[in-house]
């Protein structure tokens, strides 16, 4: 006679695994239907039927016992064979298909044998206890379904032991346990003390669970599979109030065999006590399922509310970053995490990486950019749910235009998921996850969560770029667009203290434009600016998007490069001259006076703070002007300099035979030019003497009309009219007093000295006349060759009242300057003595803007 | 990344689809981006590589147009000195795999082409697709299972067919009949043999060879009794899988064939001819093929779908360009003209191209004119639902003969008058030659003694008239008859191949019908002389 206990275990066994199996039927019942859920689903049906009939049997309910059995063993003689053809296409074998079918007919005739008595006789319930009768082909259904198990759980433990090791051999540890036990259980049935507890369907729901677990956590049905915790928790709770229930029932008889009543006041407060005992319970199920079903716990909303607060909290880009990639890496605990974000072209950089005690990975993630035709990009740009998965990257044909190395890069960091982080429907970011350090696949909580946080992600991202950018334009510098010389010594400082932390090096370079004050002399301040911009884009193209250039003063440039040793600096150094010449190159500039020294130094191998840091490098780039100009030095401890062998190749490149005529020619006017600056920057005077007088000139020559090529020689002739003063003497050109004959001797022996000078350039020698004249008079008293009238050139009697009417109107060392009117009242006085009586008036007239058409007679 | 055999072993048959046979659902502005991309890769790769260097002054352009305006087309002469020498350091990228075209083609002893580790995996994955297609029904229904017997009745290493099946290694476990160690040191023929040998005992699963064979084994079965004089020969489970197939037949009320012996779950065949045996095999076989295209340089180009109708071409194998007719026939008359290309997405159905390719993933071969003929059959096809370009290969470019300016005859076009005509073997091969200063059509057939050769002609020559309009209006405008039948006698080819096999030449498999071997051709006159 069965004990109370006894007969409510026996109940309660096969009621859970119903419930139990309902639940796993619905997930399956949930899943892509391939053939391994079909078969899956097939094997959790018959279970079901095995279970819920083996239930109602126990209970005596309506039509008896005998019918819920006959209908039990329905379930149970196709288990076996079920669990076999499940067993085979998990293994995708082929060789025993037969022997599936063959189990199939096996089964189909222990059903018929079974409606025929032939395996249970009778069935029936005395006295609460179970009892019945097998008949002679139960005997053969033990041998028939106890191989097929044998067999099944044979196939699967050969291939958890299989070496080498396949793909499936971990895979299949749980399958295996679950048919261990599936056999262990229907043997128990042969040992009647034991067997008549329903311990085989115990074993079985055990088989169940393990199965579950192992298509959930290898994905054996397909990874799209969902198990919601909801509803896992669902199921648990629907076990935890049938067990709970089960508990006071078995408690309610209890106390009714002892006591023999029992009343609702007893029952409450056992009830309550279940309860209080079931709460630590069921908090520790639910941990366990967790740790089962999701590997490391994270908390879905708790994670979701602190990045919402980062969001809001923080504007500064690198602490956002930093912050959100920790969080997530901590989170999902992933090994590694990146954020990418846009530049200006559309591609894609390593903005920040988080990585788990892997400083390899970091420095390889830094690396990567993602080009902007990549198959990635578009795929995240059109999607409106961008996330993306490796095992996408590898399956959908959109990715077959993907490089061989943007595979190895994604592969270097063990990339699953990809999320693409959108504002207004533009691409703005993407996070990169790299493997969990569990190795478990990302489950759709997982990516559920990546998408909210890449959607939060993207307002909080784009705002604090845009405040970025802003913070940014305020430490540019106007006209270059560069970092300005705050931001460098901010950025310096940061650098100089992250290295001091990493134990990693930078380098500085310093530029600086070798004639640059020449140069701006010469041509102007606004063509100065425009040479400086250029210059900045040079610079800008020649480094990279992680390093900072910024122009520290008039003519001064640097650069700060981090991660980069002194030799890497030297070539992008190297590559910064080789840039500036070329940008200068037939661009209209002169390529000559514009070029580049500089001055490479590297933190710490040269210097161990900043100051020391831009000490050398300034001492650097001064060896590099002292050396000729247009050079890169490095700087060493020694005071010995190292130079780009890169400076010389194309010196000789460009002493090509094609060049040297112009490179001649462009050197020689150079020189001129720079021999006139150097004049002009003796003398103040001078140097706007020349500007002037160009002016004057030029407005002159206009004003009669004169054809493009000789306004042309006009400015070149006032431009460079004062070069003979190359010979004269400062003390002659700036005596306060009268000058000695002598003294007039040298000074006016200038134009024949500028004569010689401009006759070594054939281009120019159409100018030397007009130089050589400029002080002839036109009643011919001038010098050097007392010619008069119209024997001087038209151009040189153009420059004659320029150069005397801006003479005449300046303060000299000797005289105060006249006004404007006394000086055109000299003009007109001397019109036909020392000035072309046919130019004055013009000029007069140009001065006074009273006429526009004058015309040379 | 787990391989196919991982992926199926999980059920996850539709990521195994979309990996290898998804191409097709790409959209033609898809199928283009992969195409620019993978060319892009390429011209980095090739600007860095010696050859680059050799060949076209390391230029790297990072624009298509730049790209089909700055390099030239290519033969296999402006590669032969590098490739001929296996030079691997001049090479884009490293290869894996060397593999040669198969006898005397064209002025070369030999081409060479290069496959890198990507090119390989590539061209296998398209292989894979295409044993997919021949297995399945319907988009995603397939089933490929562990240990399935290979029947690989192509040439071994170093052909391009040699290298498919170390590819697929790596892929899934086939089992090959015979086993690939074995088969390598077997004949064309001594190879089909042993695997049918093998597979009457152990039964066949997939078949990849020459259409032409599953035809002869079928036409062998419908004419002798089970087994032939060998039955008592045979093994066991021969016997009862040739028992078990009488059986079948006797059921069915018919003689016994192929089909009830083995139950093909897959075929896949090369050449042109597939398309003219297809009914025959499926009746034989029970099982329609899938025919590839493929080559030395170009790899597996492009497959039929489980349609069985026109081929698809893979967008990853190379990058694909083509010279329409009216360009190539041009380029034919004058050697030094430099005809036009057009991309897949400007393809006109109805029109016939010559492939210019240039090879993905560090292959060597940039703009090269392959020296095939595709014919473009449709711009989508909706039975598997793709919309990319539907292609039957159609000849080589030198394998055409133009009659008079007015017609082209490939070797399809007299595939299709022939059956028209009745004339249902394969025993024939075609030249141009001359009559009274006509260009004419010279057709050496094989006739049996009954046949009459006056009336064999005629009847050729009326199908040829109604499948090549241009031909009839040959003799229509210009009043001659344009074919000559040059009947020979049965078995002739069959002597002549095997002659060929007994030097260990493959002229004969692998060349084309129109203009053969001058071998062949010599044969034929020293025959005809004797006449």
């Amino acid at each position: 006679m069965p004990t109370d206990f006894e007969r409510a275990l026996s109940i309660t066994i096969p009621l859970v695994a119903s419930l139990f199996y309902c639940a796993l039927l619905m997930l399956a019942w949930k899943s892509p239907r391939n053939k391994i859920a079909r078969i899956f689903i097939g094997y959790l049906v018959l279970m079901l039927v095995w279970s819920f009939a083996s239930f109602m049997m126990r209970t005596g309910i309506f039509p008896g016992p005998l019918a819920w059995n006959r209908i039990m063993v329905c379930g149970t003689s196709g288990i076996p064979f079920v669990f076999f053809h499940f067993t085979q296409h998990i293994l995708n074998r082929t060789r025993l298909s037969f022997l599936v079918k063959i189990g199939y007919a096996f089964y189909g005739f222990f059903v018929a044998a079974n409606y025929l008595g032939l395996i249970v006789k009778e069935a029936y319930l005395y006295e609460g206890n179970f009892t019945y009768t097998l008949g002679p082909g139960a005997a053969v259904f033990a041998a028939v379904g106890g191989s097929y198990i044998l067999l099944s759980a044979l196939l699967l433990i050969r291939e958890v032991f299989r070496d080498p090791p396949s793909f499936w051999s971990n895979r299949l540890v749980y399958p295996s346990i679950g048919a261990v036990l599936m056999l262990a259980g229907s043997l128990l049935n042969l040992l009647p003390e034991v067997g008549k507890y329903p311990l085989d369907i115990a074993a079985n729901t055990v088989n169940a669970f393990l199965l579950a677990y192992a298509i959930y956590r290898y994905r054996f049905l397909n990874t799209t599979i969902t198990i919601r915790k909801g509803l896992v928790y669902s199921v648990l709770t629907a076990l935890l109030t049938s067990s709970y229930l089960l508990i006071i029932f078995l408690a309610e008889q209890l106390i009714r065999g002892k006591v023999g009543y029992t009343t609702f006041i007893v029952a409450l407060p056992v009830a309550a006590i279940i309860a209080i005992i079931f709460e630590p319970v069921k908090d520790s199920l639910k941990i366990w399922v967790d740790r089962v079903f999701f590997g490391q716990q994270y908390d879905f909303r708790k994670t979701l509310k602190e990045f919402s607060h980062l969001m809001t909290s923080i504007l500064d880009l690198d602490q956002l970053a930093n912050s959100t990639l920790e969080l997530l890496s901590k989170a999902l605990q992933v090994s590694s995490c990146t954020l990418f974000l846009s530049d200006r072209d559309g591609n894609f950089y390593a903005y920040a990486t988080y990585a788990v005690a892997d400083k390899i990975k970091a420095e390889t993630a830094k690396a990567i950019r993602i080009d902007k035709t990549s198959p990635i990009i578009r795929w995240l740009s059109h999607q409106s749910e961008p996330v993306l998965t490796t095992k996408e990257i590898e399956t959908l044909p959109e990715f077959q235009g993907l490089w061989q190395s943007e595979r190895e890069e994604l592969e270097d960091l063990k990339a699953q998921v990809l999320v693409g982080i959108k504002m207004h429907k533009n691409l703005i970011g993407i996070l990169l996850l790299s493997e969990k350090e569990s190795g478990d696949p990302f489950t759709d909580d997982d990516l559920e969560l990546l998408s909210t946080l890449a959607n939060e992600a993207a307002v909080a991202i784009h705002n604090a770029q845009a405040y970025k950018e802003a913070r940014t334009e305020a430490l540019r510098d106007e006209l270059t667009g560069l970092f300005n010389y705050r931001f460098f010594q901010e950025f310096l400082d940061k650098e100089i203290a992250r290295c001091k932390r990493t134990q990693q090096n930078f380098s500085v370079i310093f530029i600086d434009l070798d004639l640059f004050k020449a140069y701006n002399d010469i041509y102007g301040h606004l063509a100065g600016d425009a040479a400086l911009t250029k210059v900045a884009d040079a610079i800008r193209e020649s480094i990279r998007a992680t390093d900072v250039a910024a122009r520290y003063g008039g003519d001064e440039f640097a650069v700060i490069l981090p991660d980069t040793d002194a030799q890497k600096a030297l070539t992008a150094a190297e590559r910064i001259r080789h840039n500036v010449k070329q940008s200068f190159r037939g661009a209209g500039y002169d390529s000559n006076l514009l070029t580049v020294s500089l001055g490479v130094a590297s933190y710490p191998k040269h210097a161990a703070s900043k100051q020391q840091l831009l000490s050398c490098a300034d001492r650097a780039l001064y060896q590099a002007k002292n050396l000729g100009r247009n050079k890169v030095c490095l700087y060493t401890s020694s005071g010995a300099t190292n130079f780009s062998p890169a400076a010389n190749i194309e010196k000789a490149a460009e002493a090509e035979a094609d060049f040297l005529k112009k490179q001649i020619e462009d050197a020689y006017v150079s020189t001129v030019y720079t021999l006139a600056a150097v004049i002009n920057a003796r003398d103040n005077y001078t140097y706007k003497h020349s500007e002037m007088v160009t002016f004057y000139a030029v407005s002159l020559a206009e004003g009669l009309k004169l054809a493009e090529e000789r306004k042309e020689m006009v400015r070149l002739a006032a431009m460079l009219h004062d070069i003979g003063k190359i010979g004269t003497p400062e003390y002659i050109l700036n005596k306060p007093g009268p000058l000695t004959p002598a003294e007039r001797e040298i000074i006016q022996r200038h134009v024949n000295i500028a004569e010689a000078i401009i006759n070594q350039m054939p281009f120019l020698r159409r100018v030397a006349p007009i130089i050589l004249h400029h002080h002839e008079a036109y009643n011919g008293t001038g010098y050097p060759d007392g010619l008069k009238g119209e024997e001087i050139p038209l151009e040189a009697r153009i420059l004659t009242i320029a150069d005397a009417y801006h003479a005449m109107t300046s303060d000299r060392p000797y005289r105060k300057a006249m006004t404007g009117e006394e000086a055109i009242n000299q003009l007109k006085l001397l019109a036909g003595k020392q000035f072309d009586p046919s130019l004055v008036p013009v000029f007069v007239r140009l001065l006074t803007s009273e006429f526009k058409n004058a015309t040379v007679a | 990344m787990p391989n196919i055999f991982d992926l199926l072993k999980e059920g996850k048959n539709k990521d195994v689809w979309r990996k290898c046979c998804g191409f097709i659902d790409l959209s033609m502005a898809e199928f283009m981006q992969v195409q620019e991309r993978l060319l892009l890769e390429q011209l980095e790769l090739y600007a860095k590589s010696g050859l680059g260097k050799k060949l076209f002054g390391g230029l790297f352009p990072r624009r298509l147009a730049d790209f089909r305006r700055s390099f030239p087309l290519t033969t296999y002469e402006d590669y032969a000195a590098y490739l001929s020498e296996k030079r691997e350091d001049l090479l884009p990228a490293k290869p894996d795999y060397w593999v040669c075209t198969s006898g005397k083609l064209g002025t070369y002893e030999r081409k060479w082409a290069p496959y890198s580790r990507g090119m390989v995996q590539t061209h296998i994955k398209n292989f894979f697709a295409s044993i997919i297609f021949a297995v399945c029904s319907k988009k995603f229904e397939f089933n490929l299972k562990e240990n399935y017997k290979f029947l690989y009745a192509m040439a071994p290493p170093p052909y391009l067919t040699g290298m498919v099946p170390y590819g697929l290694k790596d892929e899934f476990p086939f089992e090959y009949l015979p086993p690939l160690s074995v088969a390598e040191k077997m004949t064309f023929e001594e190879r089909n043999k042993e695997g049918f040998r093998l597979g009457l005992a152990r039964g066949i699963d997939l078949f990849f060879g020459v259409s032409s064979v599953l035809v002869k084994i079928g036409e062998k079965f419908s004419q002798e009794e089970p087994g032939g004089s060998d039955f008592g020969k045979l093994g066991a489970l021969s016997k009862i899988r040739l028992a078990w197939g009488f059986l079948h037949s006797k059921i069915q009320h018919r003689q016994l064939l192929p089909k009830d012996v083995w139950n093909l779950k897959g075929i896949i065949c090369a050449g042109t001819d597939t398309a003219f045996y297809k009914e025959r095999i499926e009746n034989y076989w029970g099982k329609k093929p899938i025919e590839i295209y493929g080559g030395t340089e170009i790899g597996i180009a492009a497959t039929q779908t489980w349609d069985h109708e026109g081929l698809v071409l893979f967008p990853d194998a190379n990058f694909w360009e083509f010279i329409p007719e009216e360009e190539y026939k041009k380029s034919l008359a004058n050697p030094g003209y430099v005809p036009e290309t057009v991309l897949a997405n400007e393809l006109e159905p109805g029109k016939r191209y010559e492939l210019v390719i240039t090879n993905f993933r560090g292959g060597a071969f940039l703009r090269y004119r392959v020296g095939d003929l595709i014919k473009v059959v449709g711009l989508r096809n909706d039975r598997p639902g793709t919309g990319l370009p539907q292609i039957v290969y159609e000849d080589r470019v030198h394998d055409v003969i133009d009659l008079a300016g007015f017609t082209r005859i490939t070797e399809r076009t007299l595939w299709e008058a022939l059956k028209k005509a009745g004339i249902t073997h394969g025993n024939w091969v075609a030249k141009k030659a001359f009559a009274k200063d006509h260009p004419i059509l010279e057709l050496y057939l094989e006739l049996a003694p009954h046949e009459n050769s006056k009336t064999t002609e005629e009847n050729i020559h009326q199908a040829l008239r109604s499948v090549d309009a241009d031909y009839h209006d040959l003799e229509e405008l210009i009043g001659y008859r344009p074919l000559r039948l040059a009947p020979v006698p049965e078995g002739f080819f069959k002597l002549f191949r095997q002659k060929q096999r007994a030097e260990n030449n493959l002229d004969m498999e692998t060349s084309s019908r129109i203009n053969p071997s001058e071998r062949l051709l010599a044969e034929l006159a020293a025959f005809r002389a004797t006449q």
